[in-house]
């Protein structure tokens, strides 16, 4: 095979596999940069060295969870340059060791309480929960992308959950007083 | 297995990541426990509306024109590969081809404006290769009105000139992004066009008042010619030095730049 024809057949495999996944890496980089511009900067520095790596995606293997794992070593290596170290730290274990029992809401919830929420969270936890619950990726392919062994991701994903259960219920509890307080008046 | 255990298992139930025997003994357990049965329903639902609320959240929606942008970036560059680790004279031939093209544009000059002239065609010429082609700059591009804050006011002329479309002889270009970046010490107006199905740039950059009289750029002709596998155009509009570079014919790049040159120098005449 030609120089040219076997680029022009990685090309369609990258284009086929990895870049349908870009609305949902770009989501994923968006809530965590919390900028448009740098959340573009990363997708485009995640799908360059994607293509630039390709012949080392396995085929047949989760081409999103490839991404994600890329997106994630863009976004660490970004907040280490700018001195953010968001890995996870002992303050946050502490806390999620902490975490007791909290039941799943039963009340309506909006989109907007849920996400808020969830940002109240540590954000190694937001991390697992948006990985497990959003992206649907398994344990594994989780602690791979975060580069953290398989009993962090489960530990944490327990705790990061019953965290947003308790923040939502805590949220739940003040828009219901709040409510009870205009009746009220 | 126990309500307390279950509590435990659930969103590794939910994620269907728990051994055979386990989630048997869970069913097991859920048939009879209406209580445990009613807290998986609500993670399960929990889960669900985490997963919509995510992908319905306007702030996170991704602009299309970008996804479209970086597809055809990443396109160009899987289309033309960097050069190869074994040429080792790329950079040399870009700098001779880059010398012609300035020796033919300026003619006799004096071998001060002339060194200077190459220097910046074959910034002009890498910019391009490694911006808009390979996306492989040292330094993040920032934006026009950025670049005329910080440095030089002329740079917000780009902004609107030339425009989105532009017709040819030979066809439309069509821009696909403007930005400012700086390549090996020049910092660079850049646009970028689709163009006769290829990724074409324009970058202009202001060469000073003492490099501008050194230059003997008489005139904003454009001037064609190729360079490392490139064709490029090369004129002058007001204080700037403007080049057009890319991988279509020294033809369809004229045309392209005929079209361009009257519009721009009239815009950056008064900058």
């Amino acid at each position: 095979m030609s120089g040219e024809s076997r680029d022009h057949d990685v090309w369609a495999r990258f284009e086929a596999e990895a870049l349908p996944h870009a609305d949902r890496l770009f989501r994923l980089a968006m809530w965590f940069e919390r900028n448009r511009a740098a959340a573009e900067d990363a997708v485009q520095e995640t799908m360059l060295k994607a293509l630039q790596s390709f012949h080392r995606f396995q085929p047949g293997t989760n081409c999103r969870a490839w991404l994600v794992a890329i997106l994630q070593h863009v976004l660490s290596n970004r907040r280490r340059a700018a001195r953010r170290s968001l890995l996870v730290d002992d303050v946050d274990d502490r806390i999620a060791a902490a975490t007791p029992f909290v039941p799943a809401p039963t009340q309506h919830l909006t989109d907007e309480e849920l996400l808020a929420a969830l940002r109240k969270l540590p954000e190694s936890f937001q991390a697992v929960v948006l990985l497990s619950d959003v992206e649907e990726l398994t344990y594994k392919e989780i602690a791979a992308a975060l580069m953290i062994p398989l009993g962090t991701v489960m530990s944490r994903l327990h705790r990061g959950r019953a965290l947003l259960r308790a923040e939502i219920g805590k949220s739940k509890m003040f828009t219901t007083r709040e409510a009870g307080h205009h009746a009220v008046r | 297995m126990q309500c307390a255990d279950v509590r435990e298992f659930a969103d590794s139930f939910l994620s269907g990541e728990l051994q055979t025997e386990t989630i048997h003994q869970m069913l097991r357990h859920l048939e009879t426990c209406p209580w445990c049965r009613a807290e998986i329903a609500a993670r399960r639902a929990l889960r669900a509306q985490l997963k919509g609320a995510f992908d319905r959240d306007q702030d996170l929606q991704v602009e299309p024109a970008f996804l479209a942008a970086m597809r055809a970036r990443l396109h160009a560059g899987a289309a033309r590969p960097a050069v190869p680790r074994t040429s080792r004279f790329g950079g040399w031939r870009s700098l001779a081809a880059a010398a012609l093209i300035v020796a033919t544009l300026s003619g006799a000059l004096r071998w001060r404006s002339w060194s200077a002239s190459v220097e910046l065609a074959a910034a002009a010429v890498g910019d391009h290769r490694n911006c808009a082609v390979h996306f492989r700059l040292a330094e993040r591009p920032i934006t026009l009105e950025d670049a005329a804050l910080r440095y030089d006011p002329s740079f917000r002329a780009f902004a609107h000139e030339p425009p989105a479309e532009i017709p040819t002889t030979v066809g439309p270009a069509r821009v696909l992004e403007r930005h400012v970046c700086l390549y090996a010490g020049h910092r660079f107006a850049h646009i970028v066009f689709e163009y006769r199905g290829r990724r074409v740039s324009l970058v202009a950059t202001p060469v000073g008042r003492s490099l501008g009289q050194l230059l003997s750029w008489r005139t904003a002709s454009p001037v064609a010619t190729r360079a490392d596998d490139l064709a490029v155009v090369s004129l002058r509009a007001g204080r700037h030095a403007v080049f057009f570079a890319g991988d279509v014919s020294d033809a369809e790049m004229k045309a392209l730049a005929n079209a361009v040159a009257g519009p721009l120098s009239r815009a950056l005449s008064g900058t």
